[in-house]
C-alpha cells in the first residue's frame, strides 16, 4: 500500500515538476504558429510564464487579416488532467462590431479528465451568455445561445444564422 | 541528522532528483523542438498602384474630334512665328481637357502651335510659366508673375469636356462612367445591415485561395440595383486592388465615405467588365 502510494506520488511530482519546466512560452508560439494556417494570427501580446500557468496580456487578434478584437487577458492552465483557457474582456473591432455586440466579458473553455472526450465552453458579454459543448470523438459540436435584448434588436441578421429552439433559445450544430 | 542512517530518505531524495532531472530532460527536448518566437501580424504593403480615374474621355474626343480653336493638324505659320519669336503665352494655348472636383482636379493643356504634345497638369502646377490655380467649369485660371489669365474652351468642347454633375442619384455620363450620392454612401457605411438586405455577397474561392467576391442577390428599387452590378457577378478587383482576401474587402468599405471614385472589376459570363463609378 506504501508503494503504491509512494508511486503516486512520484507520478504527481514527475507530471508538476515537468508542468514546471515545460517552456509554457514556447509553447504558445507552437500553438500561434498552428493557428497561422486558420488565418488566426494573435498579435501585439505580453507572455508572462507564472510557472504553472500562462497569460497573456493586451493581445490583438487578426482573422484573415482583418484586425477583429482587442483581448485584456488570457490565461491558460494546462495541468494535463484539468486544462482551462479563460479569455476576458475582447473587444471587438468596429469593423466586426456591424455583425455582433462590440463586448465580450468572458469565453472560458475546459476541458476535465473526467469527461476527456468533452470539451465545455461558457462565454458572456453584451450579446447575452452562450455555452458550448464539444465532442472530442464525433468531431462535431453545439453551440447555445442565449441572446440578450440588444442582441435581438439590433443584431437579428446575425442571430438569423442560428436555428431557433423551442425554448426560444438559438443554437447552432457544427462538424469539424 | 545522519542521512546514512535512514536509507529510505536517501531512496526518496534521489528518486525525487531523478524524476526533476527527467522533468527537466523532456523540458528540454521540448524547448528544441517548439519555436523560440511567436507569429507576428505584418500588414503587407500593396504594390499595386492607388486607383485614380482620369478623364480621358477629353483626351480621346480633343485628338478625334478637335474643336475649331484646336483644329489645325499643322500649326499655321502666323502661331509659328509667333511662339518663335515671343515665346509660349496664354493667347497661343489651348485646353483640351479638365477634370475637376470639390477639391482636386486636373487640364489637358497644349500649345495651339502643337496640339498633339498636350500636357496634364494639376493645380499649383506650371505649365510654360504659367500656374494652374483654379479649375472653372468651361475653362482654367492661371497665374503669372502675379497676374490672373483665364482660358476658356471653344464652344464646340464646352459641352463634353466637363463632368457634368447630375442631381439624380444615379447618373451615368458620356464615358459609361456612373454617378453615385455621397450621401447613399455614408447612409450605407453607418447601415452595414442595410447593405445585408439590399444585396448578397459571398466569397468565392479557387484551390483555397479567395478570388473576388460573388453577388448573389439585388433588391430591386435599391441604390445597388441601379449600379449596374448584376446577379452572379464576381467582383474581382476593387480600385485597381485584388480582392483576395476579407481584409481587402473590408478596407475598401472602411474607406468607402473618402473614396471619390470607385472602379469595380467584375467577371461576368466568364468576361472582365469594368464599372466606373464617382461619387460626389
Amino acid at each position: 500500500m506504501k508503494k503504491i502510494a509512494l508511486f503516486f506520488l512520484y507520478v504527481i511530482l514527475f507530471f508538476a515538476a515537468l508542468l514546471f519546466f515545460t517552456p509554457k512560452e514556447n509553447l504558445y508560439y507552437f500553438g500561434e504558429e498552428q493557428l497561422k494556417p486558420l488565418g488566426v494570427v494573435i498579435a501585439d501580446e505580453e507572455v508572462i510564464d507564472h510557472g504553472f500557468s500562462l497569460s497573456l496580456k493586451g493581445a490583438t487578434i487578426y482573422f484573415k487579416k482583418i484586425r477583429s478584437a482587442d483581448i485584456e487577458s488570457i490565461n491558460a492552465k494546462i495541468f494535463a488532467l484539468y486544462n482551462n483557457l479563460r479569455v476576458e474582456n475582447i473587444v471587438l473591432d468596429p469593423a466586426v462590431e456591424q455583425f455582433f455586440p462590440p463586448e465580450i466579458t468572458y469565453v472560458n473553455i475546459t476541458h476535465s479528465i473526467f469527461s476527456p472526450l468533452q470539451v465545455h465552453a461558457d462565454a458572456e458579454g453584451d450579446f447575452g451568455s452562450a455555452t458550448a459543448q464539444v465532442n472530442l470523438a464525433d468531431r462535431n459540436g453545439t453551440l447555445i445561445v442565449v441572446p440578450s435584448k440588444m442582441m435581438t434588436s439590433r443584431f437579428r441578421n446575425t442571430l438569423r444564422q442560428l436555428k431557433k429552439s423551442k425554448g426560444g433559445d438559438y443554437y447552432y450544430e457544427f462538424k469539424f | 541528522m545522519n542521512l546514512n542512517s535512514n536509507p529510505a530518505l536517501v531512496r526518496f531524495v534521489r528518486n525525487v532528483l531523478i524524476i526533476i532531472l527527467v522533468a527537466k530532460a523532456l523540458s528540454l527536448v521540448m524547448l528544441w523542438y517548439f519555436q523560440y518566437e511567436g507569429v507576428h501580424y505584418h500588414a503587407n504593403s500593396s504594390k499595386v498602384p492607388e486607383y485614380k480615374r482620369y478623364n480621358a474621355k477629353n483626351l480621346i474626343k480633343s485628338a478625334s474630334e478637335p474643336d475649331a480653336q484646336s483644329a489645325i493638324a499643322e500649326p499655321t505659320s502666323e502661331e509659328a512665328k509667333e511662339l518663335a519669336a515671343y515665346g509660349p503665352n496664354i493667347s497661343n494655348m489651348t485646353l483640351k481637357g479638365l477634370f475637376r472636383d470639390k477639391q482636386t482636379g486636373f487640364i489637358i493643356i497644349a500649345l495651339k502651335a502643337k496640339p498633339k504634345d498636350s500636357e496634364v497638369i494639376g493645380i499649383n502646377e506650371s505649365f510654360k510659366g504659367y500656374t494652374l490655380t483654379r479649375i472653372l467649369q468651361n475653362g482654367a485660371v492661371f497665374d503669372k508673375n502675379g497676374a490672373p489669365y483665364t482660358l476658356y474652351f471653344s464652344k464646340k468642347n464646352k459641352d463634353v469636356s466637363y463632368v457634368k454633375r447630375g442631381k439624380s442619384k444615379l447618373k451615368q455620363d458620356d464615358g459609361g462612367i456612373k454617378q453615385v450620392q455621397k450621401s447613399d454612401i455614408v447612409r450605407y457605411a453607418k447601415n452595414v445591415k442595410q447593405i445585408w438586405k439590399d444585396i448578397g455577397i459571398v466569397e468565392v474561392k479557387k484551390k483555397k485561395k479567395t478570388v473576388g467576391f460573388k453577388v448573389t442577390r439585388i433588391k430591386a428599387n435599391t441604390p445597388f440595383a441601379q449600379l449596374g452590378l448584376r446577379k452572379g457577378d464576381i467582383i474581382i478587383k476593387a480600385n485597381n486592388k485584388p480582392m483576395k482576401s476579407y481584409k481587402d474587402a473590408i478596407a475598401i468599405y472602411k474607406n468607402i465615405d473618402k473614396l471619390e471614385a470607385l472602379e469595380l472589376i467584375v467577371l461576368r459570363n466568364n468576361q472582365e467588365t469594368e464599372i466606373s463609378y464617382e461619387i460626389n
